[in-house]
């Protein structure tokens, strides 16, 4: 139980450090909102007198902590440049983004379990060929190129999918919606399953080389049934790794969504951090600051609960 | 009055979707910076008392008709009958109190392009429905403020301008999804001819490839920007598609830093200009679109007047030039390049252009942030490329302060003739003075005039060909 408080007390001290980074960091970059606001042409006295305005000539420790007071009790504030609500924006983005994220994961865990012991049963013949080689190119190929392709293919010759873009209605629109996620779900997964699947190998090869699997082998079960008793094993590192990538993986939802023209969070947040909407790269950065800490929280427990050997008392 | 005649084509239910890469970041025309937000909202959404169409004349707008005293200092305007979107009928006050807001030149809801303009405006009154602008001096722009975003027409005490938008436009604003689109559905109540289409959808796409592919999948009616030319081909190609270029306002400028050896010397300057074959440039850079221009004028401009005879490409004229101002061979300039594609695209020719005149030029590249400081605001560079979009901009070469660092009296002068003149003819003499001085002088190079290039369906029609306004006039747009 104590295991579960310190990494309770790591997560909430890691999003609380990451908080106070973005915001110094956005004060580091050159150009504030006040210029982005106002434009090229606008006089000092002009850009003092917004920032004044807006309370940006505070002093930097005060404007935080006053932040992180109104946004650890939810609010969020609203936007500087848009004037709308930064919490309820974030939420209507996280409908485009977490479908997306939640989705890809799931495929590329489910495909890279399935492939990984494919190839490891098959590991001397063309088709563990073929499957190593395909996730060689699914590694090797940025994930902006995979989704220039996958639009070509399937939305300007084929025709069957739209280009991109989200239905104006959101969810609403279910078919729609469903739509416009397939391929920027297809192409976020494949390249998490090429990686993931070269580790859920190499923990079947090590698998099919140990006593339980001649054991099982030895009780009459086929290959694959024999395999199919590690899949809670499997299952461990390659939740690790997944882990370990999400925030990878957000940073390819950023790069999907700028593909597809969804309406996404990290969509947002580039726009955001060009016009310098400080509460809004804040906001939006705590929220996904929180939820890499709280999946890497939630799958160290989870492989504990998988994996006995790996509680400690 | 209310109704003018309808040859009322409105009859057409479609929906057309128009892509477009900048979304705005804010609905607040007057004060938030930005060409997203214009473009969308002005004409469309909201209106003033004059709108200026595509070929840069003004006609009435929200004033039925307006008049202009002979010393400059005093404009009428006679209010037409008009709604706004939540209902209410447009008042005198609503212009009176939407005006009034650019006098406080303090103001930091207004942005100060707009303070500027209306920096000579002396009073804003209201009698019976004529409204009475009066000016403390002569301003030959000043109607075509007035058709820009400082201009438009406010309900009296509006509040919200950055979530909301309730203008007199044939169009209303009905949703804006963030990161994706905005919905403008005709307004069936306006004053003057309906929309040709009940539904236009303003959508954008942050990846100008993503626009692209949305064109070629058929996802958009409209793709108002090509960003790279060379893509123009697989458009072509396309027999459901048609191409469009028009003119814009947009000088491809390579600046040259007045004030600083060795462009303080006027004959380095116009060696510098002949060095570069700028008909082989618009070739390499930009596909083969594109107007050579010879000075800061566009072709829209009714003072415009061919000046590529100024300076002609002649490798060995600028040679010579070199040798006798004295500029050494080897003499090492700075060439800040931004990052976008005409100037990615056009700088390492014009670095081997100038290479082989005698210099030696390093290419730098720069983000937006550091142009913006240190070769904008400090002018701390040799060269840059960058194309300037505003209108009637030739001011800007009056300010020796300006990035250009030109600083040149008889310009001056002459610009503030321009502003001064009395009659149209004496406006266009002077301008065209200015113009041929700047090509005389070498201020910049001026590389090609952007052409503003679109694809669209085929079966739509009703597009405006160039962008020389601030709005996407999309009232006339149909599917025929």
């Amino acid at each position: 139980m104590s295991g579960v408080l310190r990494r309770l007390a790591v997560s909430g001290a890691g999003i609380l450090g990451s908080t106070f980074f973005v915001f110094a960091l956005l004060r580091v970059l050159p150009g504030d909102l006040a210029t982005a606001k106002l434009g090229t042409d606008a006089t000092p006295e002009a850009l003092q007198r917004l920032r004044s305005e807006y309370g940006l000539d505070k002093p930097l420790f005060t404007q935080y902590v006053q932040w992180l007071g109104n946004a650890m009790r939810g609010d969020f504030g609203s936007s500087l440049m848009s004037g709308s609500d930064v919490g309820s924006d974030i939420v209507s983005r996280l409908d485009v983004t977490l479908p997306l994220i939640v989705a890809s994961s799931l495929l590329a865990v489910m495909a890279a379990l399935w492939l990984g012991q494919r190839s490891a049963l098959q590991r001397s013949n063309w088709k563990s060929v073929v499957l190593t080689l395909a996730s060689q190119i699914g590694l090797a190929i940025p994930i902006v190129v995979l989704g220039i392709v996958a639009v070509v293919i399937f939305a300007v010759w084929l025709r069957i999918l739209p280009a991109g873009g989200f239905p104006v209605d959101g969810w609403r629109a279910t078919g729609s919606a469903i739509r416009s996620l397939v391929l920027p779900v297809a192409v976020l997964s494949l390249s998490q399953a090429a990686m993931l699947t070269r580790f859920a190998r190499s923990e079947a090869l090590d698998f099919i080389a140990s006593d339980t699997y001649r054991t099982a082998r030895a009780t009459g079960m086929t290959k694959p049934q024999s395999i199919s008793t590690a899949r809670r094993l499997l299952l461990v590192p390659v939740l690790g790794v997944l882990a370990l990538q999400i925030s990878t993986l957000i940073v390819g939802a950023v790069v999907v969504e700028n593909v597809f023209a969804l309406p996404g969070l990290g969509a947002m947040l580039v726009r955001d951090i060009a016009a310098r909407d400080y509460l809004k790269v804040q906001g939006s950065l705590l929220v996904v600051t929180t939820i890499v800490f709280t999946v890497q929280f939630a799958t160290g427990v989870l492989q504990e609960r998988l994996d006995p050997r790996r509680r400690t008392t | 009055m209310g109704c003018s005649a309808q040859s009322d084509s409105s009859t057409d239910d479609t929906t057309v979707t128009i892509g477009f890469t900048l979304e705005p970041t804010s609905l607040d025309i007057s004060g938030t910076a930005g060409q997203a937000i214009p473009q969308v909202l002005l004409d469309n959404v909201y209106e003033g008392l004059v709108r200026a169409s595509d070929d840069g004349s003004i006609s009435p707008a929200l004033a039925e008709s307006y008049d202009v005293s002979a010393d400059g200092l005093t404009y009428t305007f006679s209010l037409r009958e008009a709604t706004f979107h939540d209902g209410r009928e447009l008042s005198p006050d609503d212009v009176v109190w939407s005006l009034s807001r650019l006098l406080d030149d303090k103001s930091t809801t207004i942005l100060p392009t707009q303070l500027a303009q209306f920096a000579r405006v002396n009073s804003v009154t209201a009698a019976g429905n004529v409204v009475t602008i009066t000016l403390s001096e002569r301003d030959n722009d000043f109607l075509y403020s007035l058709s820009q975003r400082g201009g438009v027409i406010f309900k009296k005490d509006t509040t919200d301008f950055a979530t909301t938008a309730n203008g007199t436009g044939p169009f209303v604003l009905t949703k804006w999804d963030k990161g994706n689109s905005i919905t403008l559905d005709r307004f069936d109540t306006y004053w003057g001819r309906r929309s040709d289409s009940k539904t236009v959808v303003f959508r954008y796409f942050a990846d100008a490839s993503a626009l692209s592919n949305a064109m070629l999948a058929g996802d958009i009616d409209i793709m108002t920007t090509v960003q790279s030319p060379e893509t123009l081909e697989v458009f072509e190609s396309r027999s459901d598609l048609k191409v469009l270029s028009g003119s814009t306002n947009c000088e491809v400028t390579l600046s040259m830093n007045n004030s600083r050896a060795p462009f303080n010397n006027v004959a380095v300057r116009k060696a510098v200009r002949q060095a570069i074959d700028k008909s082989a440039l618009i070739d390499v850079a930009w596909a083969g679109y594109g107007t050579e221009i010879g000075s800061f004028v566009p072709p829209t401009d009714p003072w415009f007047e061919d000046l590529t005879d100024v300076a002609p490409f002649d490798v060995d004229a600028s040679r010579d030039a070199l040798v006798s101002a004295g500029v050494a061979p080897g003499t090492p300039i700075t060439l800040d390049v931004p990052p976008i594609n005409y100037a990615t695209n056009s700088s390492e020719f014009i670095a081997a252009a100038l290479k082989d005149v005698g210099f030696s030029v390093t290419i730098t590249p720069v983000t937006w942030e550091e142009w913006l400081d240190r070769v904008f605001t400090k002018a701390d560079y040799d060269m840059s490329i960058v194309c300037h979009i505003e209108r009637n901009d030739m001011a800007i070469y009056a300010n020796p302060d300006y990035y250009f660092r030109f600083d040149n009296a008889d310009y001056r002068e002459l610009i503030t003739a321009a502003s001064a003149a009395s009659t149209s003819e004496e406006r266009t003499a002077a301008l065209r003075g200015a113009a041929r001085l700047l090509s005389e002088q070498s201020a910049s190079d001026w590389l090609w005039l952007m052409p503003n290039l679109q694809v669209a369906k085929r079966d739509v029609a009703g597009l405006s060909k160039n962008a020389v306004g601030d709005s996407y006039y999309a009232a006339r747009i149909e599917r025929v």
